[in-house]
Formats: C-alpha cells, sequence, structure tokens
C-alpha cells in the first residue's frame, strides 16, 4: 500500500530539479519546509507550490554549512510546526570545475563537501528524526556520473559514488524503522549547472520530465530512481565497458 | 553564456548565429543585460521559437532564452487571475488550471508558447469574434528594460509602453512577469461541429451564422482546389461542454516526434494534393457533431512534436494577413493565386475576426477575415508568390503578421501598421532582432523621417 507523502521537508530547495520534483507534490496538496541559502530565490520556490496547490511552504534560511550545526534538537524544533516528516529531499549539490579542481585543493575540496562529505554529515542528522519516527522517506540526489569515473568529472563523480554507497548502507539501517531511502540518479537534465555543457542535446531533459520521473520513483518507493529511465541502460552498458578500452574514451 | 543549442524559429529559413543566455531567475537578468552590454551586442528575448520567420531571432546579438523562467507567482482559483514569469508555456499552466476549472482566455493553434511570446506578438486564437486578442486580458506586467530599470505596465500605469509592448515584438523591453485574466470551464472537453463548404462563397454565407452561435470557429481550407471548388473546406466551430467527465485533464493523443529532416520530395505538389482530397472527402455529411478533449480542439498539431522537419531541410515559410470584411474579393483573388501556384501545404486557416479593439500599438488583429498558409520554402517561386499576396493585401489596406513573416517588406510593414511611429518612441535602444532590423532599420526612407518626426 501507498503511503501519503503529507509534509516535505527540501534541502537545497532552489536546486531546479529539487522544485520541480516539489511541485508535483504540492499538486496533491502537500506542505513543505524549504531550506537553503538564498531566501530570494527559495521564497520565488514557495509561491510557485502555493499557486500549484501545496497547503504550507514555509522557508529556513541555511547554507549546508549552517546545516552541519543542527543537532536533533534543532531539527526537531525546525519541523516541529510541521508535525511527521513524510519526506526528506536533499538536493544540494555542486559541480564545480574539473580542471580547476586538479590544480586547485580548494575546489577540489568544495566538490567533495559539497556532494559527499556535508551531505552524509547532515544526513547522519536527520536519520536520527527518522529513527524516532518510525516512519518517512528519505530522498537523496545523487547522479549517473556516480556510476562510472570519467576523466570529464572524476571529483565531482567519485563524491556522488560515495553518497550513492553511504545510501545503500542508510537503506540498511533505516530498514528496521520502517524508513524508506531512495537514491535518485539524474542523467543530463537543463538546470543551471548544466548551463554551457558541450553534451548533445539530444540527451538533455526538461526539469519538468526529470521532476515527474523523480517523482513518480519517489512515491513508488523505490531504492534507486533514474531519471529520465533510460539512463538505466546506458549506464548499464558504460559500466560493462573494459576498463582497457575505457580509459581511451572521450566524453 | 550558453553554446549548447543553436536556436532557431520554426520556420527554419534562416541560420543565425546568436550567444545564448539562458534565465532560471529573475535576479539574474540584471547580470545578463550587463554582459550583454559590455559585450556591444543588442539583446532579444526568446520563448519556444513558435513564431515562424525572424521575429524571434537576433542574428549576431544576444538571445535571452525565457523557458526556464517559469515559475507561477500565484494563481488565485476564485477569481481566475494567474501570475506567472513570462517564460511559462500555455502547456505548462494548462496542466495546472484545467483541474481547477479555468482555461486560457486565448489560445492560439500551439500550446508550447510562452506567456512572454503570447504578450509580445499579441496572440489570437478561434474565439478571437468574442474575446479579442490575449492582450485584452492582460491586467498588468513588469517590463524590464536594458538599462536594469523595472517598470509595472498596466492600462492606468506606464500605459504608453503597456501599449508598445503588447503586440510589442520584443523589442521594448523583457517582459518578466504577467498576471492575465483566465475563462471558467466545466470539463475538458469541446462539444464540436463541423460543416463543410464547398467554395469561398458558401463560406461567406455561413461563416457570420456560425459566429453567432459559436464561442470558437477557424475553417480549414483546400488551396489546391481549383475553379468551383475554389475556397472549399470545412468551417469547425466549439464550445466548452458543460461538465462532460468532469475536470480529470485528458491529454491528447502523443505520436512520435518527427526526429530527422524528411527528404525535400516527401512534400510536393502531388502527396499535398492527395492530402487534402482525403481530408475533404473525409468528412461524407454535410455537417457533423462530435465530443473532443480541448486539447485535440486547441492544438491539433502538438500530437506531433517537431512537425516542421516534415518539410525537410528548405524550411517553410507562412503568410498570414488579415484584410477588411467588404474586401471578400481580395480573398478569392488571394486563394486563386496560391491555388494556381500549386505550391501550398495542407495547412491553411481561415478565420474572421471580430470587432474588439485590439490593445498593442503593433497588435496585428483587425476587423476582417484572416488567411494563414504554409508553403515549403522554393525559394525563388515563393518569393514571388508571396509578394504578389502582398500586393494584393497593400492595395486593399491590410496587413501581414510579424510573428509569421520571413519576406515581408519595409513598404509593406509600414503601411500595414499606422502606429509604427508612436511605437518607434517606445523601443529600448538595447533591443534589437533581425526582423526589426530587415523590415524597420533597412530601409529607411524620407517620408517615413518625417512621418517619425510628426510623432515624436
Ligand atoms: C503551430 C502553430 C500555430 C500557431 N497558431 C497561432 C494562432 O492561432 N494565433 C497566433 O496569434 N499565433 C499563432 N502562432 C504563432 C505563435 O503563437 C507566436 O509566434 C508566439 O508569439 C510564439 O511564442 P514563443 O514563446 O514561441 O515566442 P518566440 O517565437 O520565441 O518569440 C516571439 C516574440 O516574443 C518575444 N518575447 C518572448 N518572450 C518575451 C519576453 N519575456 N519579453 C519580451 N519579449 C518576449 C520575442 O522577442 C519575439 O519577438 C502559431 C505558431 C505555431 C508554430
Ligand atoms: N542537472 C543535472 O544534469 C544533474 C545531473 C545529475 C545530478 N544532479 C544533481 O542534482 C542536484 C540538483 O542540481 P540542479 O541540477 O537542480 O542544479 P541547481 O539548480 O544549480 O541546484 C543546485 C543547488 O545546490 C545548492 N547548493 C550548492 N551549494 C550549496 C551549499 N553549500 N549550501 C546550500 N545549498 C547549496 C544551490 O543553492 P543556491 O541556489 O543558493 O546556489 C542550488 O539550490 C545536485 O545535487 C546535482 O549534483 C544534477
Amino acid at each position: 500500500m501507498e503511503k501519503r507523502i503529507k509534509n516535505c521537508v527540501l534541502i537545497g530547495a532552489s536546486s531546479v530539479i529539487v522544485h520541480h520534483v516539489a511541485r508535483e507534490f504540492a499538486r496533491s496538496g502537500a506542505s513543505f519546509l524549504l531550506i537553503g541559502r538564498n531566501q530570494e530565490k527559495m521564497q520565488q520556490v514557495a509561491d510557485d507550490l502555493i499557486a500549484y496547490g501545496a497547503s504550507g511552504a514555509e522557508l529556513a534560511i541555511a547554507a549546508m554549512e549552517d546545516l552541519l550545526h543542527w543537532d536533533l534538537a534543532k531539527i526537531r524544533e525546525q519541523t516541529s510546526r510541521m508535525g511527521n516528516v513524510d519526506l526528506l529531499l536533499f538536493g544540494a549539490g555542486y559541480l564545480g570545475e574539473q580542471v580547476k579542481a586538479e590544480v586547485d585543493d580548494h575546489e577540489a575540496n568544495a566538490i567533495i563537501a559539497a556532494n559527499y562529505t556535508m551531505p552524509a554529515l547532515i544526513l547522519g542528522r536527520w536519520a536520527l528524526l527518522f529513527a524516532e519516527q518510525k516512519d518517512g522517506l528519505i530522498a537523496v540526489i545523487s547522479s549517473v556520473a556516480g556510476e562510472r569515473g570519467r576523466a570529464l568529472n572524476y571529483y565531482y563523480a567519485s563524491a556522488k559514488s560515495g553518497m550513492s554507497v553511504y545510501l545503500q548502507g542508510l537503506r540498511g539501517r533505516m530498514y528496521r524503522y520502517g524508513v524508506d531511502v531512495c537514491d535518485v540518479r539524474p542523467g543530463y537534465v537543463r538546470t543551471p549547472m548544466t548551463i554551457g555543457l558541450k553534451t548533445g542535446s539530444l540527451l538533455f531533459a526538461d526539469p519538468t520530465q526529470a521532476g515527474i520521473e523523480i517523482f513518480n520513483g519517489i512515491a513508488a518507493r523505490r531504492a534507486t530512481v533514474y531519471a529520465p529511465w533510460f539512463w538505466r541502460w546506458i549506464m548499464l552498458i558504460i559500466r560493462w565497458i573494459p576498463e582497457t578500452i575505457f580509459k581511451r574514451l572521450r566524453f | 553564456m550558453d553554446t549548447q543549442y543553436a536556436y532557431n524559429s520554426w520556420g527554419r529559413v534562416f541560420h543565425p548565429t546568436h550567444a545564448v543566455y539562458p534565465v532560471y531567475w529573475d535576479q539574474e537578468l540584471f547580470e545578463i543585460f550587463r554582459q550583454v552590454r559590455a559585450h556591444g551586442k543588442s539583446m532579444l528575448a526568446h520563448g519556444f521559437g513558435r513564431s515562424y520567420g525572424d521575429s524571434c531571432l537576433n542574428d549576431q546579438g544576444a538571445l535571452i532564452v525565457t523557458p526556464p523562467l517559469s515559475k507561477v507567482k500565484f494563481f488565485d482559483a476564485q477569481a481566475g487571475i494567474i501570475c506567472c514569469e513570462a517564460g511559462a508555456s500555455l502547456s505548462q499552466l494548462l496542466d495546472l488550471i484545467v483541474p481547477r476549472g479555468w482555461f486560457l482566455p486565448v489560445s492560439p493553434g500551439t500550446k508550447f508558447i510562452s506567456v512572454g511570446g503570447a504578450v509580445a506578438n499579441d496572440v489570437h486564437g478561434k474565439n478571437h469574434h468574442v474575446a479579442g486578442t490575449f492582450g485584452r486580458h492582460i491586467k498588468c506586467f513588469e517590463l524590464m528594460r536594458s538599462d536594469g530599470k523595472r517598470l509595472i505596465c498596466s492600462p492606468t500605469e506606464n500605459s504608453e509602453l503597456f501599449a508598445a509592448t503588447i503586440g510589442g515584438l520584443g523589442l521594448t523591453g523583457f517582459i518578466t512577469w504577467v498576471e492575465f485574466g483566465l475563462i471558467p470551464i466545466e470539463s475538458d472537453i469541446m462539444e464540436v461541429c463541423v460543416r463543410k463548404f464547398d467554395s469561398l462563397d458558401e463560406y461567406l454565407r455561413i461563416a457570420s451564422e456560425f459566429d453567432r452561435s459559436y464561442t470558437y470557429t477557424v475553417a480549414w481550407i483546400d488551396c489546391l482546389a481549383k475553379g468551383r471548388s475554389l475556397g472549399r473546406g470545412h468551417l469547425i466551430a466549439g464550445e466548452h461542454h458543460p461538465a462532460a467527465r468532469g475536470l480529470r485533464r485528458i491529454k491528447g493523443p502523443h505520436l512520435p516526434n518527427v526526429p530527422i529532416d524528411l527528404p525535400n520530395f516527401a512534400l510536393n505538389s502531388w502527396t499535398m494534393s492527395w492530402f487534402n482530397q482525403i481530408y475533404y472527402h473525409r468528412m461524407r455529411e454535410k455537417v457533423t457533431r462530435f465530443l473532443q478533449p480541448t486539447d485535440s480542439f486547441f492544438y491539433p498539431l502538438d500530437g506531433i512534436g517537431n512537425w516542421n522537419r516534415i518539410y525537410g531541410k528548405r524550411g517553410m515559410r507562412q503568410f498570414q494577413a488579415v484584410i477588411s470584411q467588404s474586401k471578400s474579393q481580395a480573398l478569392a483573388s488571394m486563394l486563386a493565386l496560391i491555388s494556381r501556384s500549386q505550391t501550398a501545404s495542407f495547412l491553411a486557416v481561415l478565420k474572421t475576426f471580430g470587432k474588439l479593439a485590439s490593445p498593442g500599438l503593433l497588435s496585428f488583429p483587425a476587423p476582417g477575415f484572416t488567411l494563414s498558409i504554409d508553403f515549403p520554402d522554393y525559394g525563388q517561386r515563393t518569393m514571388k508568390l508571396f509578394r504578389l499576396l502582398e500586393d494584393i493585401v497593400m492595395a486593399h489596406g491590410g496587413r501581414i503578421y510579424p510573428a509569421k513573416d520571413s519576406m515581408l517588406s519595409s513598404d509593406a510593414f509600414k503601411a500595414g501598421y499606422a502606429n509604427l511611429p508612436a511605437f518607434v518612441t517606445q523601443v529600448d535602444p538595447g533591443f534589437s532582432s533581425s526582423f526589426w532590423r530587415r523590415v524597420y532599420e533597412g530601409s529607411e526612407t524620407k517620408e517615413w523621417k518625417n512621418a517619425l518626426k510628426t510623432a515624436s
């Protein structure tokens, strides 16, 4: 039986992908706590969700760096008005510049921190809330990039890969509390993150389409969601290419 | 800046190069404008590129691509008012408003256009005779000028810019959001009545009666038919159905996209005339009535993605003009000319515009007949035909629709749009388009400059 998802917490609420997933929940009257660092953007997202039918949309201004300091008590306090949290959707992330990261530790660190270290620590805190609730769903956006390292973006990809493995472990831990963990792996989606990427436009999905597919995957409580769906098969092939050949490929 | 995609218009006869800036957040606009200006380029907003010609292109300049800017600011489902960012598509809005009992006040023949594009071309639909243009339903919008200044425009506030921006071809600045009124519906279904007519004369006899009895009317014309059948076709009329099956959204049939350009020979006078014969005779009765999902009634072509590729690499051009109702003879000569050329395709549409005034200085709709026809681009041949058609339009005091145009002469543009001198005073100096440079700036005659002086 499908449990209805009503109360949603969004981390990285100004992410275009997160917004489009949230819209689908808004249509059936969900209520939201939006967490992110840019108030102006988040207010626009909140207004949009209300227009789409959300029964509430509150903001908490906090960057991932701030969320590291939220302990269980603070999390309880922030979500108390909402009540039971049915869904935590975590979408904050940073693509960064691979070439820069190769020579600049600062950039390399920023990429790893935004896509692995910080999310891992923050999710650890929120897991306590879900363990206490004995109910709910944690959905985190990693990436298909994490399924195989490429010269083009391996700082980012390895951090996302780490996140996927983290989520497998977290899924096992949360299982006995009846809490589901969903690893969302988008392919290329048109968002600010991918502006200027030189990839064939055929491979790019529209955020509306990606949002609907991710929504369906989350609502069905699948462990891994590819968006668009065909990336499951593309990645299957890509994982199969022998390393001796793969290392010569440029893409 | 994005270099990922080549942005083009629907007809694909131009091959422009742009510096492209997709915009996701309203607050990024200021920085984008600054960058464009720093590169010494002109800018233009670009929605879904559903304009046929070059009015949405800015060759060698910057395109600010709006579809990602598509958040809804508010939707008052009691009063039927919506306010959204200008890149929102009509398709996106329909999915939101229809289930709550509302519909667009005016719908063009495709739902894949942006609200900004609907304003900038002051689009019309099948209900023009009762509802007028899209612009009539706008409460207000915000316009951002190239210097970064933001202005709320409404019939009472900055009213000159309001009138210039509606139908203003994107030349008065960037529309960030638009607030407009909706119309109530009880279902996502249309009651449709199709009436066959054997000739233009018959159309002229029955059209006004249909306009009196139906909210939505449009005619499909077999523009390859000759002689006594000249101007034969189907008059299609519709009404929102009261409460059939409720408001659940019904998506029209979705056929696969046309993934590649079809070879140029796929469309030729035989295949087209064959199609038109079948289409015309498909209907055996004089009158048929049926129910249809709203999407299929309003947007019959949207089921096939990228159908413009059917025309092959050569691309296509559309001709759309309006001439006064007293000039049905001119309409007949245009149809005769088109039929004789045997180059038109199956998409020929005739509609009688009503008398409701359009609010924009450069709005296209005016009372009378409007004829719109697609042509595969046969180069010189097509160009000659368009010139002859334009001559007829000019001789009868009509005008041509810039949203569809790719060949309009400067003289016909200036003759057709009497408010042009007043419009020019509102143009933002940082904005420009390929259309504007071709049709307006390309050839400034002396009389024209004088007319301008007296206007300002
Ligand atoms: C199949 C089909 C059927 C059609 N049927 C009809 C019809 O029945 N009636 C009708 O009137 N038209 C019709 N059209 C034309 C279409 O509705 C118009 O060309 C419309 O303006 C396209 O919108 P767009 O979002 O694609 O904008 P574009 O074509 O990309 O741009 C159109 C204009 O709007 C301006 N613009 C876009 N966004 C903004 C903004 N934010 N601020 C300022 N300016 C902006 C652009 O600069 C440009 O001048 C049809 C087109 C097609 C392909
Ligand atoms: N787009 C793709 O093709 C694609 C593919 C696979 C995976 N993903 C992943 O999908 C997720 C969402 O990305 P998107 O495509 O929607 O791009 P986006 O719109 O640019 O979203 C990125 C989000 O991360 C936030 N963020 C970055 N660093 C932060 C920090 N230190 N603290 C708080 N928030 C921070 C940004 O906040 P601000 O708005 O304040 O900057 C923004 O909301 C990311 O994890 C991304 O890696 C994207």
